[in-house]
């Protein structure tokens, strides 16, 4: 397949990424009171980990995932890294929301982006004889998508009455999960040059997340004990951030083959396009913007589609595609493997009885917590939140089908 | 110990042109794995101030 085709079936993952991110807000919104940050964010997780076990597993098989695996199993360690710095950045995102507020916090960790672009340069010859059009179009794209959020933070959240002190840890959480974020990228780029598939490496990502977040909720929350009540207490909510990692699961792998066919650079800008998607349900389906101005809404709104735009439209040269190059032989000579060696033949890709018995079971977990959910006291205009899903349904059938015909989900 | 087992998968199954100690070697000097190691630690530092705060 042609770069120009690789190209657009990045961008298009990284605008369906922003979808599905932005989605994953939703249900968290619901809970957002009354539980401890590490327990949203073992809920979260745990979400995301049962989720795992359904919609990825049923499009490769474990059979395909555990020989992709074995062929590059040094990468489970960078898997592992990448879950666990997940994990610690969104436990450090909910503090800093509980002590500056949305409004402060969110533009200081989107600020992972230029982290990423940073780290894609320095490491992995992203940019590297892009020439000066392209550079400035992705540079001048990112920090346009870094304003143009500031902007729609600042427009659509009040920030708490702060105290000095719960000022200085909100903004040093936020700016860290900042970091940490922009750094997860390092292991995603590196999977992607070896020729890891993205379904191979979210699988062993989860259990990195999830082991690290159970450790700090078992840490912080007292024990065993008191995690096992605090988790029969929030029951009831626990539907809703279930429904946050699932869609978290969906965004993060359309985010995940964006950053395989373009790049951290490019890839993870257009995914933070997740703030638009965050404002859509925030103003249309919760109605957080009434009583607010306009103006700078649509500015941030614009300012943000235009860095999109620059993006996108910055398709990496052939000299940089040879930087790129450079960086996978790097791998290759390192570690001693051969990306082109065959062996995850149609066969491996074949299911067994007992992947449709754990998908049935984590579809069984989902609809278990759904009738122990309780609707939550916040007003939906249902009309507005049936459009946004259509939409996103709609960009996920899109994009999984752009996928599927151009690489079989490779 | 499943952590030795877990090891010892790694390290049996990489490329088999490459000898244990030598891929071990490379993870231990690769600026890719240090760099987000030396962040999470930070990051894990800088969780433990704040909640503990």
């Amino acid at each position: 397949m042609s770069d120009r085709h690789l190209h657009s079936l990045g961008v298009f993952c990284g605008f369906a990424a922003g979808a599905w991110l932005g989605a994953a807000e939703a249900p968290a919104k619901l809970v957002i009171t009354g539980f401890s940050p590490f327990l949203i964010s073992l809920g979260m997780v745990a979400g995301v980990f049962v989720a795992r076990w359904t919609i990825p597993m049923a499009l490769k098989g474990t059979g395909f995932v555990l020989l992709d695996i074995r062929q590059k199993p040094h990468l489970i360690v960078w898997a592992i890294l990448a879950g666990a710095l997940w994990a610690v950045a969104n436990t450090l995102t909910v503090f800093a929301i509980r002590d500056v507020g949305l409004s402060v916090a969110f533009p200081l960790w989107n600020t992972n982006s230029l982290i990423g672009l940073l780290w894609g340069w320095w490491l992995f010859g992203e940019l590297r004889g892009a020439g000066r059009n392209q550079s400035v179009r992705v540079v001048a794209g990112a920090a346009a998508i870094v304003v143009g959020a500031c902007l729609l933070a600042f427009a659509t959240a009040s920030a708490p009455a702060l105290g000095q002190r719960a000022a200085a840890s909100g903004i040093a959480a936020a700016l860290g999960a900042g970091v940490l974020w922009g750094t997860m990228y390092i292991p995603y780029r590196k999977a992607y040059i070896s020729g890891m598939n993205p379904l191979s490496f979210i699988t062993v990502f989860t259990f990195g997340e999830l082991g690290t977040v159970l450790l700090l909720a078992l840490a912080f929350e007292g024990g065993g004990h008191r995690l096992a009540s605090e988790i029969a207490r929030a029951r009831p909510g626990l539907f809703w951030l279930f429904l946050g990692g699932f869609c978290w699961v969906i965004g993060d792998l359309f985010q995940n083959y964006a950053v395989k066919y373009i790049g951290i650079g490019r890839g993870i800008p257009l995914s933070n396009t997740n703030q638009l998607w965050g404002l859509a349900w925030g103003a249309l389906v919760f109605g957080e913007t009434s009583g607010k101005s306009i103006l700078p809404v649509a500015a941030g709104s614009l300012i943000m589609a235009g860095g999109a735009w620059a993006i996108s439209s910055a398709a990496a040269p052939e000299r940089e595609i040879d930087a790129w190059s450079k960086a996978a032989e790097r791998e290759r000579a390192r570690y001693g493997f051969d990306p082109r060696r065959a062996g995850l033949t149609s066969d491996r890709t074949r299911r067994r009885w007992w992947e449709f018995a754990v998908l049935a079971a984590a579809m069984g977990v989902f609809a278990w917590l759904a009738s122990n959910a309780k609707r939550q006291p916040i007003a939906i205009d249902e009309a507005w939140a049936g459009m946004i899903v259509v939409a996103s349904v709609g960009l996920l059938l899109v994009g999984a089908g752009m996928l599927w015909k151009r690489t079989r989900f490779g | 110990m499943p952590w030795r087992a877990w090891a010892g998968y790694i390290l049996k199954n990489s490329s088999p042109e490459m000898k244990t100690r030598e891929l071990a070697r490379s993870i231990l000097t690769d600026l890719h794995f240090w760099l987000p190691a030396a962040v999470l630690a930070l990051g894990a530092g800088l969780l433990f101030l704040i909640a503990r705060a």
